[in-house]
This record gives C-alpha cells, sequence and structure tokens, in this order.
C-alpha cells in the first residue's frame, strides 16, 4: 500500500484525504446527535448553486461555493426557526431550487461540463496546492470553532431549551452549526464530490453512536472511521480505477454495516432488557405467591 | 458530609462570574421580583398583569390549569422569554444576567431525548458546569472540585451507583433527579421547577418534592415550582399563587386551597383535586 503514495499526486491526495476525514467526521459527531442529517443532505446539494454560479462570475467555484451554501444553510435555519414552514419541507425547497439555479448557470457556462463529474463526486487526484491550502485552513477553522463550543453543542443537542436555561447562546450556535455545515460541504469537495459529501458527514459518527454508548467513545470511533474510509477509500480507488468519492462513500458503508452487525451496545441492551424481563416475571410470580 | 458545602458557590465559580454582586448587597433585593408583567404571544393575551415577589429561601408554588401562562412566567424568570410590559428581577439583576451568572437553576418537565443520547447520569449532572469555553484551560483543581460536588449531589438525590448508566437506561423518576442535580451543580440560589413532576407516579411525584424540600431546607435555597400537583406543592410550599393568565390568588396553601375561587378556576372540586 505504501507504493501508491510515493507519487506526487497521492500524497497531496492522502493529506486531502485525512483532512476531509478528521473534519467531516468531527462535524458528523454533532449531525447525528443533533438529527441533522437531512439538512445535510439538503445543504451539500445546494452547494451546487454556488459552484455554478461561481463557474459563471469565474471566480473559485470553492470559495463560492461555500458562501452560497452557507447563505442556504442560514435561509433553511431561518424558516424552520420561525416555524412558518416544517423544516423538511424548508431543506425540500430550498436544495432543489439552488440545485436547479446550479444546473441553469452551468447550462450557461461555456466549457465546464468536463469539471461537472468531479464536483459532484471528487475526484481527489486532481488536488493541487492552492486546493491543499484551502482545504487546510478552512478545515482547521471549522475543528476550532467546534472544539472551543464542544460542551455548548453536545448540551445543545441533548436539549435546546434546557441548554438555554443553563446560559448555552443557542440560537448563534445553531447557525454556527449550519455554517460549519456549510464550509465542511466545501471541504469535502474535492474529495468526495457535492453530492457525496453528506454520506461522510453522517456515516462515521452514525458507526461510533452506534457501537457506543459514550460520547467520547462515539466521537473517537467516528474521527478513525472518517480516516480510515478516506484513505481506504483512496486506495480501492486507486486499485479498481474507481471514481475516489464513490469508492471512500462505500468503504465508510462497509464499516458502518459491520458495526451495525456486531454492536456492542446493542448485545448490552438485550442483556439488559432480558434482565429486566426476568426481573418483572419474578416480581410478578412474587406478587401472586 | 457537610451538605451545606454541596450547594453553596465555591470561591471558584464566585471569581469565575464576572458581573457578581457581593452576597450582602445580593441579600438585599428579593429573590425574584415579577413586576406587572404583560406577555402576548400572536396578540392573545398569556400573562396580564402578574406580580409576584419571592424573598430569599421561601418556597413558592404556581398553580393554574392548562395554558394558564404557568411556564410562559417561569421562562420570563429565567429570562428566555423577554416581556412585553413590566420588569422581572433575580436578585436586583435582569434574569438573563442573573441566568448567565448561574443564580438560576432548572429543573423542565420530563425531557423527550433521544433514547440512544450516548451520555450517562454524570454527564448530564456536569453538563451544565461545563458549558463555558475552554473547561479544560481550567486545571486539575477547579475540575476534580466540579466532579466531587457532582458525585456529592448525585449521592444526595439517591442515585449512587448510577453514575455511569446511560441517562435514558434509567426510569422517569431517577432521570428528574439527575436534572435536578445538573440544577444544583451550578451552585444556583434560585431554583426554577417547571412541572417536573408530569409523567411520574404518585410516589415519585411525593418524593421529588420531599427531597427539594430537604435541600431547600438545608441550603435556604429560593424555589419557584409549577404544578398540576397540587396537594404535593401545598404540602411543601410555605406561599402558592393560582395562575390563569392573571394571578386569581395568592397567600398560604391552605387558605387557597380552600377557596372557591380556586373551584371556579378549575370547575371542579377542591378536594376532588386534591385526592385525584
Amino acid at each position: 500500500m505504501t507504493g501508491i503514495f510515493s507519487y506526487g499526486f497521492m500524497q497531496k491526495a492522502l493529506v486531502a484525504g485525512v483532512i476531509t476525514g478528521v473534519v467531516c467526521s468531527f462535524l458528523a459527531f454533532f449531525v447525528v446527535l443533533k438529527r441533522f442529517s437531512f439538512i445535510t443532505v439538503g445543504v451539500s446539494h445546494s452547494a451546487v448553486g454556488g459552484v455554478g454560479f461561481s463557474l459563471f462570475l469565474g471566480v473559485n467555484p470553492v470559495i463560492g461555493g461555500t458562501v452560497f451554501a452557507t447563505l442556504v444553510a442560514w435561509g433553511i435555519g431561518a424558516v424552520s426557526k420561525r416555524g412558518k414552514i416544517n423544516e423538511e419541507t424548508a431543506i425540500g425547497i430550498f436544495f432543489s431550487a439552488a440545485m436547479a439555479l446550479g444546473i441553469a448557470f452551468f447550462g450557461l457556462t461555456k466549457g465546464v461540463y468536463a469539471d461537472l463529474f468531479g464536483y459532484f463526486f471528487g475526484n481527489i487526484l486532481a488536488v493541487g496546492p492552492l486546493d491543499l491550502w484551502i482545504l487546510g485552513i478552512s478545515g482547521a477553522a471549522v475543528v476550532l470553532v467546534l472544539a472551543i463550543n464542544f460542551h455548548s453543542l453536545l448540551f445543545m443537542c441533548f436539549d435546546e431549551d434546557l441548554a438555554q436555561a443553563h446560559g448555552v447562546p443557542v440560537g448563534p450556535l445553531y447557525y454556527l452549526l449550519l455554517t460549519c455545515l456549510a464550509v465542511t460541504t466545501m471541504v469535502a469537495v474535492r474529495v468526495v464530490g457535492l453530492i457525496l459529501a453528506s454520506a461522510l458527514l453522517v456515516i462515521p459518527a452514525a458507526t461510533g453512536y452506534e457501537v457506543f454508548a459514550d460520547y467520547r467513545r462515539m466521537l473517537w470511533t467516528s474521527l478513525v472511521t472518517g480516516v480510515v474510509s478516506t484513505v481506504g477509500g483512496l486506495y480501492i480507488s486507486y486499485l479498481l480505477d474507481l471514481p475516489s468519492g464513490a469508492a471512500i462513500v462505500l468503504f465508510a458503508a462497509c464499516i458502518f454495516f459491520v458495526a451495525l452487525i456486531l454492536s456492542p451496545k446493542k448485545r448490552v441492551a438485550r442483556r439488559l432488557s432480558r434482565k429486566e424481563r426476568i426481573q418483572s416475571n419474578a416480581d410478578r410470580t412474587r406478587l401472586k405467591t | 458530609m457537610n451538605r451545606m458545602s454541596i450547594l453553596s458557590r465555591t470561591p471558584l465559580d464566585r471569581a469565575s462570574t464576572e458581573n457578581h454582586t457581593r452576597t450582602a448587597e445580593i441579600e438585599d433585593f428579593p429573590a425574584v421580583e415579577v413586576c406587572h408583567v404583560h406577555f402576548y404571544y400572536q396578540g392573545k393575551v398569556v400573562l396580564d398583569d402578574v406580580t409576584i415577589r419571592v424573598d430569599p429561601g421561601r418556597f413558592l408554588g404556581i398553580i393554574g390549569p392548562n395554558g394558564a401562562g404557568k411556564t410562559t412566567l417561569l421562562k420570563t424568570v429565567l429570562g428566555i422569554l423577554p416581556v412585553d410590559t413590566g420588569t422581572v428581577r433575580i436578585f436586583g439583576q435582569d434574569p438573563r444576567g442573573a441566568r448567565m451568572n448561574r443564580q438560576i437553576g432548572y429543573v423542565p418537565q420530563r425531557l423527550n431525548f433521544e433514547r440512544d443520547f450516548p451520555v450517562s447520569v454524570m454527564d448530564v449532572v456536569l453538563m451544565g458546569v461545563k458549558v463555558k469555553r475552554f473547561p479544560w484551560l481550567q486545571g486539575p483543581t477547579v475540575q476534580g472540585l466540579r466532579i466531587r460536588r457532582a458525585e456529592e449531589l448525585i449521592k444526595r438525590v439517591g442515585l449512587s451507583g448510577l453514575e455511569k448508566r446511560p441517562i435514558a437506561s434509567i426510569s422517569g423518576g431517577q432521570q428528574q433527579r439527575a436534572f435536578l442535580a445538573q440544577a444544583l451543580c451550578i451552585g444556583p440560589r434560585v431554583l426554577i421547577l417547571d412541572e417536573p413532576t408530569t409523567g411520574l407516579d404518585f410516589k415519585g411525584q411525593r418524593e421529588f418534592y420531599a427531597l427539594v424540600k430537604n435541600l431547600q431546607g438545608e441550603t435556604g435555597l429560593t424555589v419557584v415550582a409549577a404544578s398540576h400537583d397540587l396537594e404535593a406543592l401545598a404540602y411543601n410550599a410555605d406561599e402558592l399563587v393560582v395562575l390563569d393568565k392573571r394571578i386569581w390568588l395568592r397567600g398560604k396553601p391552605d387558605d387557597v386551597l380552600n377557596s372557591t375561587e380556586l373551584k371556579r378556576i378549575y370547575g371542579i372540586r377542591n378536594r376532588a383535586v386534591l385526592r385525584g
């Protein structure tokens, strides 16, 4: 395996993969706990609009996509928080409209069709030095923001009202989380693409959630799953000549299903419920006698 | 073990509170003061000229039918909902500031959190004190003190041995006691209880209020509790108010419960409410 990473482009791909794996799986921890999976899908798909608009204007699509995805994420948040439109309906409207806008701009911009596949499904082998810088800086910013607000975000995911009563600024944190979501989607664009970015923002933490009943272990499992998936997927992509995004997401999904089958948490739950059943039967028998 | 030490604010907490007023000054104010508060939601009156005063160390019970505005009133006291007119003060401070300064503890109705949410009883108790940024930068002494205080509180609310159990795996009554420990862990001066025994059985309700009353007696904590459980509140509170958009009755629990006004508000016989 080390042989393939002796190539310069593969080294860059490896660095990009590891950064993406860490950033996505750290944010995925909160996405899963806050039940943000559908918002994540919405935000990542809506970034297509930003990329299309940026290409049309001739600006950097990653930066344009980030700004656009952030605005869409805030829009979804504002509409659903005011309670006038159901959150899922808002996501459905925003992301389909944003995607349609992106596709319209792709149609208006000549000569971009060759790049589209890379934006939609990732092209990690085309990562350049500038991409690495953007990835590194924005990824580090997301990790830093999440680390600083870790316990407040955890409390908010547990219960918003209770967190607010304890002085947690729930409103600003909600929008901060949405912003991190938009930035991270664009961090992942080169590695897995816009369409598959949401997978890396859910699967690693869902694996940890399935395995452990302790948030610290869940977080570590998420980080390990994220990094192993990107590195393993990258290797498989090179070996079988598959698109990198698809290989990485499939690798992560395999890890999730293995965890689902072997989950020790479920075994403990089964054992506890068996124990409670036996106890309750014993109580009933005692009452009868 | 000196129980007073569990709930009293540590010097470390005091030092970290930016706007902390000296205790001597604070004691000159009522613990909770709600003056002529009006609150409207979508054009409808929820609170109509509500005035309440609770002195330090007293237990005020708020009763009233569904939709009477009990939760809204408590949320204005917490500073979560801004009032349309009138003022709310906690020890002379703005409630939002008092909440940020950790002077208010809050126990909600039973929460519908995710069944598999990966936090233990100990994690829940410590959640309120960990929300400060960079808690790990506060050094092992502060962290150690907080963990010790959390352990003492868990013991005090009768959850010893359950510290590491996932919060969702314990009973509803135990969960509410864990949230009580969480509220007390920040070292508040005022404890707000919003129908904390909803969904608990009769024994669970009685045990919960008995525990609150004991803790209040030991520490001089001010308690404001809203509940449907008239009997439990009447037994434990120093004063009762009956709220139905506005304050209809206030006084000693026996006087309030024997009032004919209560019968009108609830639309049933008072004693039937008590026995039900």
